[in-house]
């Protein structure tokens, strides 16, 4: 085996380059593969929760019922954390602000009732969510922290695009809720922000390409 | 004084920036009166403000864009800041809707982005005084 082979198999290979947020934000194959599976656990998770929370609600749970669906509940839990834990210690930041985000979004409800309503669990299940979040955020700040020039300019352009687009839609459609649209979740506020600045990285890298 | 960076002496484009911004408002506050919604067709309002918020963006930008290296460093650390606090808050506060709070309106979001701004422009400029 020649050192190049070795090199190979120990570094990850680029699976490809994510040019929108400048050199250093690729995405391995191992890290793609991490951030599938913290949306799969994070998935798998809410569906046990629905299936135990109708189960309930009818009565029809028994205690070993309720016990196994704790013990996958908290398996799904602990292959998150463990995964977080991993694109941590590489230091990847960029992989972890992406699973926290789908981890966030797996959980969101588009419908109006939560996922355990009616259930002990109802409470502490709608601020889980909030664990995920803070995770993005941190390796959000993290990433800028790490960024060298020519990235922090291209983020901070696209920073003052996400400010300028959010602000205009927020003035736009409060006179478009005067006008009897339904007022929206602040998540879609959330997603305003968050597309615009992915856009405006998108712009501004290709600019220094 | 670091107060005084390029972007607070911009005058023409401050004064452009806040008229166009007074002309949004005002759209939004008339659509709101009866007497204009039963007279103006709500397609012409929409876009009456769409007209505007163009500009809104567009002379912001160009403000960003005349900054010297100071300045423009103190606007992105003040951008970031106000980036990370309403992204955070955004990502919340559905829980909380979750928990009985009613849904936040567009306006609250636009003062939480500006007024984080102002904070982080206040705290950067005293940084590098």
């Amino acid at each position: 085996m020649t050192t190049g082979d070795i090199a190979a198999e120990t570094v990850p290979k680029k699976r490809f380059e994510f040019t929108a947020c400048g050199p250093s934000g690729k995405i391995s194959r191992e890290a793609l593969r991490e951030i599938a599976l913290v949306y799969a656990a994070a998935l798998v998770f809410r569906i046990l929760v629905k299936m135990w929370s109708r189960l309930d609600t009818r009565g029809e749970v028994t205690s070993t019922g309720s016990l196994l669906f704790a013990a996958g509940g908290a398996l799904m839990i602990a292959l998150a954390a463990f995964l977080f834990g991993r694109m941590i210690r590489r230091r990847d930041y960029w992989p972890v602000f992406l699973a926290g985000a789908l981890a966030f979004a797996a959980f969101f409800r588009f419908d109006k009732a939560p996922i355990a309503a009616g259930t002990v669990l109802e409470k502490p299940l709608i601020l889980l969510p909030i664990l995920p979040a803070a995770l993005a955020t941190w390796a959000f700040l993290s990433m800028i922290r790490e960024a060298d020039e020519l990235e922090r300019r291209i983020n901070y352009q696209a920073l003052a695009l996400a400010f300028a687009v959010t602000f205009a839609a927020c003035l736009a459609y409060s006179l478009l809720e005067d006008l009897g649209l339904p007022r929206v979740s602040s998540f879609y506020w959330w997603l305003v922000l968050a597309i615009s600045w992915g856009v405006g990285l998108t712009i501004y890298s290709r600019k220094y390409r | 004084m670091a107060r005084e960076t390029t972007l607070a002496r911009n005058r023409k484009g401050w004064i452009q920036f806040l008229a166009i911004a007074a002309a949004l408002l005002a759209i939004s506050i008339a659509a709101g009166l009866p007497a204009i919604t039963r007279t103006i067709s709500p397609a012409l309002l929409i876009a009456a403000v769409l007209a505007a918020a163009g500009p809104l963006v567009a002379v912001f930008g160009g403000m960003l864009r005349d900054l010297g290296e100071l300045e423009r460093r103190i606007v992105s650390e003040a951008l970031a800041l106000s980036f990370i606090a309403t992204i955070s808050a955004m990502f919340a506060y559905p829980f909380l809707e979750g928990l009985g709070l009613p849904p936040l309106r567009p306006q609250t979001v636009a003062f939480v982005l500006v007024a984080s701004f102002a904070v982080g422009i206040e705290r950067f400029s005293r940084r590098y005084q």
